[in-house]
């Protein structure tokens, strides 16, 4: 489970600060999938790489299954997986030699590094690529590998930003089901994407960001009946609408 | 923390060896391309010079008809008598001219044609021959020789080392020139590809979400641009060892050849050593910029100035002897530089080479310390 309370970033630069977060809390639960919604610049990224302890919150609190981000990062990092769309792996390594190497970094052992590599093989249909050089595989495969580099240590808490940009349908596809998959294996996952259709699809729970707030935040029907809207996008669009009138 | 470095290390590495693109510039560029530069470049030579020396030239001999100075010019060249206006060479004597009188000979020829120039140049030697021959003969008229005119003899007592005078002095004008270069090149792509590069392709964010520490990542990349470093500059010195052995490629590296010149095991550790520092500081540096850019062309745009620097130093300290001067040491590149030039000319210092090593150590750890801040802050993530 991720719990964010009154978390708060900003970014210094020589001229000026920009709060790219300010003040958001929302809770993903277990076995569900949350969805973080809202335009380029909402903030969404920036939410997700402090879950990840890539970066530190100015204020508030983020645990990871009851641990802190900011004074247990490695413990935290040993639980969340993380993927995010701007990834593009390439090289000459293959898929088992790219594995190989994050369960080092992840300090496991490599009977258990081979035995996982092999059930996500299985699992994300990718046995027979798995020896072919990453710059010689297509999009879909690329990221199928780029899935099992992020769940290789049996994360529980699965974060993906954006994992469906730059896809096409059929890679699309492999990431929608493999969330499902997560989901259902009860792993708590959070995603981050602008594309409504998909989040509709797959949340149980939104939370709409808009310039670095968070509008709303919820189970999707609960939102969808309290602002009588009848889908996603709808809702989205009333509430950065709101969002810009009333800053 | 250094095994966790050894994993980022072995990972670039393996995906290096299996780039054929990157194994090309890294390693066979520097191997092959100075031997084709060089065993070209005398190939061209000699066969310019062998066709200047069988060509048959159209010379004007303007105020003097002596035979004599025909004949030695035909024992030097090929020639055959035209008129100044047809002529590849004018050689004027003045008009009141007679063999033995004190004259000025003008040379008429054009500088652009390199065959014209070898002409003119035989010439001034036959024209030196004959004012020689007509001294002769004027001397004899007393009952003295030209010989009895060389009252002194100069004889040269060379104190320089022996691999100076059997062309190392050559080596240490050109070698560590090539060598930084390619070692900064060399460095240049893997760093910036390594961190800048994965900043681009959005690796560099899942690489900081595991066990190891960023610290250790920062080392491990920066061991593995150094490695990159020292394999192209030990190509570009192979490159010119294979040119040294080559008959043609040695006599366009230095003229009359590298026959006789060895790299002892001293100079050979020394340079090793030397290398081994650069390679470090050249690795800290470049991905300090590196990991500063936020793409790979603002990284560019940041390392191809020091670049330039590198160039530069090289080309101005290619003429300069081994200097005596201690502070230079302690300046990277310029201290890379003169200790090569020590090797080569066999006249290597221990102090230079600590201070050398020293030197360029210390400021690869302050780079090296500086990248490991900047992967343990959030900065090394910022792509815009």
């Amino acid at each position: 489970m991720i719990e964010v309370k009154n978390l708060s970033k900003s970014y210094k630069s020589h001229k000026s600060i920009k709060r790219v977060v300010q003040d958001i809390s929302f809770t993903a639960h277990d076995g569900q999938v949350f969805g973080l919604l809202g335009p380029n610049g909402a903030g969404k990224t920036t939410t997700l790489r402090t879950i990840a302890t890539l970066l530190q919150p100015d204020s508030g609190i983020v645990t990871v299954d009851g641990l802190d981000v900011v004074t247990q990062s490695r413990a935290v990092r040993d639980r969340i997986g993380f993927l995010t769309g701007e990834m593009r792996l390439t090289g000459q390594l293959t898929g088992r030699e790219l594995l190989r190497f994050f369960g080092q970094l992840d300090h496991m052992a490599k009977d258990r590094v081979e035995r996982r590599m092999q059930e996500l093989a299985n699992d994300l249909e990718m046995t027979q690529y798995l020896d072919t050089p990453i710059a010689k595989l297509s999009s879909g495969v690329t990221q199928k590998v780029s899935i099992a580099v992020s769940l290789l240590h049996e994360p529980h808490v699965i974060i993906f930003d954006e994992p469906t940009s730059n896809l096409d349908v059929m890679a699309t596809k492999i990431v929608s089901d493999f969330i499902r998959a997560a989901k259902k294996a009860g792993k708590c996952v959070v995603l981050s994407t602008h594309i409504l259709s998909d989040a509709q699809r797959l949340c149980d729970r939104v939370g709409i960001m808009h310039e670095g707030k968070l509008l709303c935040e919820g189970p999707l029907q609960q939102l969808l009946q309290e602002h009588g809207t009848h889908d996603l996008e709808e809702l989205f669009f009333r509430l950065v609408q709101e969002g810009r009138e009333h800053p | 923390m250094m095994n966790d470095a050894l994993i980022i290390l072995n990972k670039e590495l393996k995906n290096l060896f299996k780039d054929k693109r990157t194994l090309f510039s890294t390693f066979l560029l520097p191997l092959v391309v100075l031997p084709i530069i060089f065993i070209g470049m005398g190939t061209v030579l000699s066969s310019m010079e062998k066709d200047a020396q069988e060509s048959t030239y159209a010379i004007a001999i303007v105020g003097n008809p002596d035979p004599l100075f025909s004949d030695l010019l035909s024992a030097h060249l090929s020639w055959k008598g035209t008129s100044p206006e047809k002529a590849d060479l004018t050689i004027t004597f003045p008009p009141s001219y007679a063999p033995g009188t004190t004259a000025q000979v003008i040379l008429t020829f054009d500088s652009s044609s390199r065959k014209n120039q070898y002409a003119s140049q035989v010439a001034t030697q036959v024209i030196s021959a004959y004012e020689l021959e007509l001294a002769r003969k004027l001397l004899s008229l007393f009952g003295l020789s030209h010989e009895d005119l060389d009252t002194l003899e100069v004889a040269y007592d060379d104190t320089a080392s022996e691999a100076a005078q059997s062309g190392g002095s050559m080596l240490a004008m050109l070698v560590p020139y090539f060598m930084v270069i390619f070692l900064f090149a060399g460095s240049m792509n893997a760093g910036l590809d390594t961190t800048s590069g994965e900043k681009e392709r959005g690796s560099l964010a899942v690489l900081l979400v595991n066990q190891v520490s960023r610290t250790s990542i920062a080392w491990g990349k920066i061991l593995y641009v150094s490695v990159v470093a020292l394999c192209s500059a030990s190509a570009t010195f192979l490159g010119l060892l294979i040119t040294m052995y080559l008959p043609s490629g040695s006599a366009a590296l230095v003229p009359g050849g590298l026959e006789g010149v060895a790299i002892g095991s001293t100079a050979l550790w020394v340079i090793i050593a030397t290398l081994l520092s650069t390679a470090l500081l050249s690795a800290s540096v470049v991905t300090l910029l590196g990991c500063i850019a936020k793409t790979v062309k603002e990284g560019s745009s940041y390392v191809m100035p020091l670049y330039m620097l590198v160039v530069l130093v090289g080309v101005t300290t290619m003429y300069m002897d081994p200097s005596q001067n201690v502070l230079l040491f302690f300046i990277p590149i310029v201290n890379t530089i003169f200790m090569m030039k020590e090797s080569f000319m066999g006249m290597v210092v221990a102090s230079h080479l600590l201070i050398t090593i020293l030197s360029n150590l210390a400021f690869a750890m302050v780079g090296a310390m500086l990248v490991s801040r900047l992967f343990n802050s959030e900065r090394i993530l910022q792509t815009v």
